[in-house]
């Protein structure tokens, strides 16, 4: 009895992977065949399907007919390898979908960040050519628009926030200074800014700061991003700050143009006094020609995107910090209009978004193997990076056979 | 295991060389009109139930594994691994690959 049992089991463990396979044929043939007479198709059919079928999986090496001879010729594998491939991509298309939706949310983990880095230093600055030191700063104060003199701040002040721009954001030099006035500045108009990250001003630092890009993030994501920025400059521009900036942008050139004609031979301090003043003076050239070329809101809403994505670029990447303070120095010397070096920018930007995502879609894209297992799992457990998983039911298909199993323990490291 | 016959089946075999030879089959035999597409799907469906039953029933082999996880998923119930230098160790004889790819669906949700 015992004995019998174990022949049989003996048996059946001898079945082989052909075995199997041409009883799954047998088992679908049969079955099927009612279907096939329902729809009035011929027994022939049937049978043209079976030796088709047993055809191709001898083409395939999946079988090896009892003479052996045809399984080890696997030219004929092909079939079987695009079989492999077609998951592969399968599995990408809904990858990709993932990658759109990701997308977003990078920008939401990119407003995070820069929330956070407004809270720990809640005020964004003026955006500076690089290399100045923290002698620039103090110096700064004292030499920017006259109209601001009267806020030079304590010296002490500023040397904290240069110590950590120096450190953690090498070429962006920040200007406390400027921040306060213009927070003071555009207190008048910036009330309806709901979203107000502390002290970013809207219109008049939107190129320099970078707590504006978040604040284009959030607004884009709720909504009111173009309504309350038309509001806001049309109603601060026209009123407060018109005619003074008309007024502070000659002022700023000729400052800009009398200290230039110095020359870069004097001592660097008095270089980096000069560049930050050309700075502000390309910033107030910038919001007068706003301002004259525009009360149209489709305008100004470009302006400031575009400012605001050069801004956030630079201060992710400290190191490409060179590339935007040259191009805006060079503007006034050049007397190239600020919007050619603005619309130059943002494209690069763009196409550093695209770079990312293709990046990442080449860097996750499955490598293409030939070897697959199909099972089900039964358990799946990891600690640490030690992965345990119980399948069953499987079909391997290793080097071009296929092995059946009906329970597999696997174990690997991530 | 009898009541396998009344479960649901996975279509996940037809990736495999025999379910790949079945479609192809089928493929040709749609294609030149000789049967509808549905009779088509009604044989893929029936090869899910076959193929599910004779792996259950028919085969006894245990194989253990193991390899370096490059890549794992689990999404909709279905994990996906991606291992390198993989071997299989069955019964007496052991194939190493240097990379295979794992598709496992549940198969706690096909007993119910």
């Amino acid at each position: 009895m015992a004995n019998t049992k174990q022949l049989a089991k003996e048996k059946e463990m001898a079945m082989s992977v052909s075995n199997v396979y041409l009883h799954v044929v047998e088992d679908v043939i049969n079955n099927v065949r009612a279907d096939f007479q329902s729809e009035g198709v011929d027994d022939n059919v049937l049978n043209e399907l079976q030796s088709l079928w047993e055809l191709k999986l001898v083409q395939s090496g999946a079988i090896q007919e009892s003479s052996g001879h045809e399984a080890p010729a696997n030219p004929a594998s092909k079939p079987t390898s695009q079989a492999v491939a077609t998951p592969v991509h399968d599995l990408n298309v809904p990858y990709v979908a993932t990658e759109e939706y990701e997308a977003p949310s990078n920008d939401m983990s990119f407003s995070r960040v820069s929330a956070s880095a407004s809270s720990r230093e809640p005020v964004m600055f003026q955006y500076m050519p690089p290399g100045p030191s923290e002698e620039s700063l103090q110096l700064n104060s004292g030499h920017h628009l006259p109209s601001r003199m009267g806020n030079g701040t304590p010296s002490s002040y500023m040397q904290q926030p240069a110590a950590w721009m120096n450190q953690k954001h090498r070429g962006v030099e920040l200007n406390m200074n400027e921040t306060y006035e213009e927070r003071e500045e555009g207190d008048n108009g910036i009330a309806q800014m709901p979203v107000a990250a502390q002290g970013a001003p809207p219109i008049t630092k939107d190129f320099l700061t970078i707590s504006t890009g978040k604040r284009k993030h959030e607004e884009i994501s709720s909504g009111y991003y173009i309504p309350q920025r038309d509001g806001a400059a049309d109603d601060e521009l026209s009123t407060s700050m018109g005619e003074a900036c008309q007024n502070v942008h000659t002022e700023a050139v000729g400052s800009w143009v009398k200290e230039r004609s110095i020359g870069r031979s004097e001592d660097s301090g008095l270089w980096l006094q000069q560049r930050q003043s050309a700075d502000a003076a390309i910033e107030e050239m910038i919001r007068a020609k706003f301002l004259m070329h525009s009360g149209a809101v489709p305008q100004l809403d470009g302006i400031d995107d575009e400012y605001d994505d050069a801004v956030a670029e630079d201060y992710n990447e400290p190191e490409e910090d060179d590339v935007p303070p040259a191009s805006v120095a060079a503007t006034p010397a050049a007397n190239v209009e600020p919007t050619e070096s603005e619309g130059s920018e943002p494209p690069l930007n763009e196409d550093d978004d695209d770079d990312d995502v293709d990046d990442a879609d080449h860097g996750d894209e499955e490598p293409a193997t030939n070897h697959l297992v199909l099972a089900q799992f039964d358990k799946v457990t990891r600690s640490k990076n030690k992965w345990k998983c119980t399948l069953k039911d499987g079909i391997m298909h290793l080097n071009n056979r296929d092995i059946l199993f009906v329970k597999a323990t696997g174990e690997f490291e991530f | 295991m009898i009541e396998s016959s009344k479960m649901a089946s996975y279509e996940l075999y037809r990736k495999s060389s025999i379910g790949m030879s079945l479609t192809d089959a089928l493929d040709e035999l749609v294609t030149n009109g000789t049967i509808s597409p549905l009779l088509a799907v009604k044989v893929l469906m029936q090869f899910d139930k076959s193929m599910n039953d004779a792996l259950s029933t028919k085969v006894k082999v245990k194989t253990s594994f193991k390899g370096h996880l490059h890549t794992y998923r689990f999404c909709d119930n279905v994990w996906t691994f991606i291992l390198e230098n993989a071997s299989f160790k069955t019964d007496n004889e052991v194939t190493a690959v240097d990379r295979v790819k794992i598709v496992a669906c549940d198969a706690k949700i096909l007993a119910h």
